[in-house]
């Protein structure tokens, strides 16, 4: 194969491997807004996140470019497409600063390019972004202690061993989560394991709550706090018959289905749509209607999916379309405003640095 | 009284038993994998002796001992395959989302191992018809079918099919009291270590191996040779793909992320050279329940998180370290 046919064929494969960009139904003019959104990985999760990026361009006719690593958070990869938009000059970013400590800079950098930007699902303390639309970590794991002590006190337990695993150890919103539900338990009689390295790839996963299952046969309850925790723990109670009371994050369609059929008790869902959704509908009012952008924490809310509501649940997330319909009322109804409700950030572990 | 110096000499059974120890490759993971399991079992008791956690970790390695057969080929004849994680990943997806659409469950695993074997022939392909080394290739081509499978599966899980049928019943359950991927590793292991040991194929790749400029000119026809192995490892990777399909019933864009590394080592560990010329499939697969007894155990024992990356690494080298010490004395 010579140099010709090698280069002829790799501009072949990258021109048609080029992704339209969404919100551009028809041929653009060259003073359309162009938005850019950095995820910080792609997974099921992220890929909410983006729908709802991508309706908020379509809904205001802005072009966005939506990228995130393919590794879970590959800080650096991200920080290099963050750069990438900034050297493409788009209008305005999104980013999820994953681990928000160095995102700093480059958030600092952009802003001095005079490109605003917002941050999402976790927010980057100290840094220039004006505003973060994301849910309290800290208070979401104190939500999920109350949720897991009401359930074991309908199972008449009051004492016991509650096992944690954590898929990626030191990562901040992961350790507050953690945190937060060591405050929530407090003042009861069950002890909070330490947080356990349960790994992000799914085999491995599986694996390692099998053994942390296999040392602790007393334990009460399992608490997993990233999105592939609680799948595999429900796979792993069927099977082995276990009465643990299984709760954790994130609403992936198997999570839904355990809530269902009684293996997982609660799930906290974060509203993941909702993180896509406002922070470039916010950017395209600020860059195109001059309206102020946010200032401090847009509160998205922490939903808590059990067997009461999972039906509710389940019917939105049953396909794009549905997801959209259903978030378009919401957000008319709870996020007409979102600069209006913006607020301080909100409180962290007392064991973390402010 | 003057000390006479006297041969040393052995009876003839003696003799025997120790030609035989000496050939035999693997005596260093046996002893590291030995070491470690005496150390848990005196430290993490009875838990870590109980026949369950015995075949739950065997089951376990299983994941990555099936594909550290077929690296224990490649390295054998000087190359390497970093792709076998994400081929895996592809197999898993592409199986999951045909099983998704309603389509008959032989044939979406069929469809499932051919493209993980097409995985591995368009790595040899591009090995050998660019010249450029497997390394290298194999190194962009795991983020390509990563991304493909990332692509397909729009990264999220796919596990809305029926589970009613014995494929995923089989997966899960033991046959004859041992879990069924590790019948499958078995079935694996002993198919590789015939093939390595006991044919002209085998014994090819390791002349290969060991110097590629006396195999070309001995007529073994290299190019050939690289696409078979390739291939023979992105088959294998599959077979590993539909077994991690069997067992979690869902296809995951995230499974075998990082794979390549425990294979590579499990193949490593297990006495395999990194520069080829030997390799061995019964010790790729000690290898790879080494490190499975290690991660066990760092559990059994209450390691916190932060601490368990760094015993892991430690105990993965000081067994290598006491392996490679007891085959010098060998």
């Amino acid at each position: 194969m010579n140099l010709r046919t090698i280069s002829t064929l790799l501009l072949i494969f990258v021109t048609s491997c080029k992704e339209k960009p969404s919100g551009a139904a028809a041929p653009k003019p060259e003073t359309q807004l162009r938005l850019g959104y950095v995820l910080h990985g792609l997974s099921d999760f992220t890929h909410i996140i983006e729908q709802g990026a991508k309706d908020a361009a379509r809904a205001e006719n802005v072009a966005i470019d939506v990228v995130g690593p393919a590794g879970f958070a590959a800080t650096s990869d991200a920080i290099a497409m963050f750069e990438g938009l900034v050297q493409k000059r788009v209008n305005g970013l999104v980013v999820i600063p994953m681990p928000g400590e160095v995102w700093v800079t480059p958030i600092r950098q952009a802003t001095e390019a005079g490109i605003p930007v917002l941050t999402a699902n976790v927010t980057s303390t100290g840094s220039a972004a004006k505003a973060w639309f994301g849910q309290g970590e800290y208070n979401s794991g104190i939500l999920l202690a109350n949720e897991l002590k009401k359930f074991l006190t309908s199972q008449n337990k009051q004492e016991g061993q509650i096992i944690v695993g954590i898929c990626a150890p030191g990562l901040s919103v992961l350790v507050d989560r953690y945190e937060g539900l060591r405050k929530g338990m407090e003042g009861t009689k069950f002890q909070v394991s330490q947080p356990f390295d349960v790994n992000t790839e799914n085999t491995a996963n599986y694996a390692a709550w099998e053994n942390l299952a296999g040392a602790n046969p007393s334990a009460v309850a399992m608490v997993g706090l990233c999105s592939m925790d609680i799948p595999n723990l429900a796979k792993l109670k069927q099977r082995t018959k276990a009465q643990w009371v299984l709760v954790g994050y994130d609403l992936g369609r198997e999570t839904l289905d355990a809530i269902k059929a009684g293996v997982i008790q609660c799930a906290l869902g974060q509203h993941p749509y909702l993180q896509g959704y406002l922070p470039v509908r916010s950017l395209a009012h600020h860059l195109r209607d001059k309206q102020p952008l946010p200032n401090g924490w847009v509160d998205v809310g922490v939903e808590v999916v059990t067997q009461e509501n999972v039906a509710t649940i389940y019917e939105r997330e049953a396909n794009e379309a549905k997801q959209a319909e259903w978030y378009r009322d919401y957000i008319a109804k709870n996020f007409a405003d979102p600069a209006a409700l913006a607020k301080p950030l909100p409180s962290r572990p007392p064991s973390r640095p402010k | 009284m003057e000390r006479t110096l006297q041969p040393q000499t052995r009876t003839e059974p003696e003799l025997r038993g120790w030609r035989r120890l000496q050939t035999f490759d693997e005596i260093g993971v046996i002893v590291a994998l030995f070491s470690v399991c005496a150390l848990l079992w005196l430290t993490a008791g009875d838990k870590f002796g109980q026949p369950g956690n015995l075949l739950q970790v065997a089951r376990q390695a299983s994941s990555y001992g099936i594909m550290a057969v077929g690296m224990v080929l490649l390295l054998a004849m000087g190359q390497i395959d970093l792709s076998v994680g994400s081929i895996l990943t592809l197999v898993n997806i592409v199986s999951a989302l045909l099983l998704r659409e309603g389509v008959p469950m032989p044939l979406a695993l069929v469809a499932g191992v051919a493209a993980g074997a097409v995985c591995g022939l368009l790595n040899g392909v591009l090995s050998v018809g660019l010249r450029v080394p497997s390394i290298i290739v194999t190194l962009g081509t795991m983020s390509v079918y990563r991304g493909l499978a990332l692509v397909l599966s729009k990264a999220t899980p796919i596990g809305n099919f029926p589970k009613n049928n014995p494929f995923f019943e089989l997966g899960s359950a033991n046959i004859l009291g041992i879990p069924t991927s590790v019948w499958v590793m078995a079935a694996v292991a002993l198919s590789g270590h015939l093939l390595l040991a006991h044919t002209a194929f085998g014994w090819r790749l390791q002349a290969i191996g060991s110097n590629t400029q006396a195999a070309r000119f001995s007529g073994i026809p290299l190019a050939r040779y690289q696409i078979a192995a390739m291939t023979i490892m992105g088959f294998i990777a599959s077979l590993a793909g539909i077994m991690e399909l069997a067992f979690l019933q869902s296809g995951s864009p995230t499974t075998g992320q990082g794979y390549e590394l425990y294979v590579i080592a499990s193949a490593i560990i297990g006495g395999t050279a990194l520069a080829g010329g030997n390799g061995s499939v019964i010790g790729g697969i000690l290898g790879a329940l080494l490190i499975a007894v290690i991660r066990n155990g760092l559990v059994l024992l209450e390691f916190s998180a932060y601490w368990a990356a760094v015993v892991t690494g430690v105990v993965i080298i000081s067994a290598v370290a006491i392996g490679g010490l007891v085959k010098k004395i060998q």
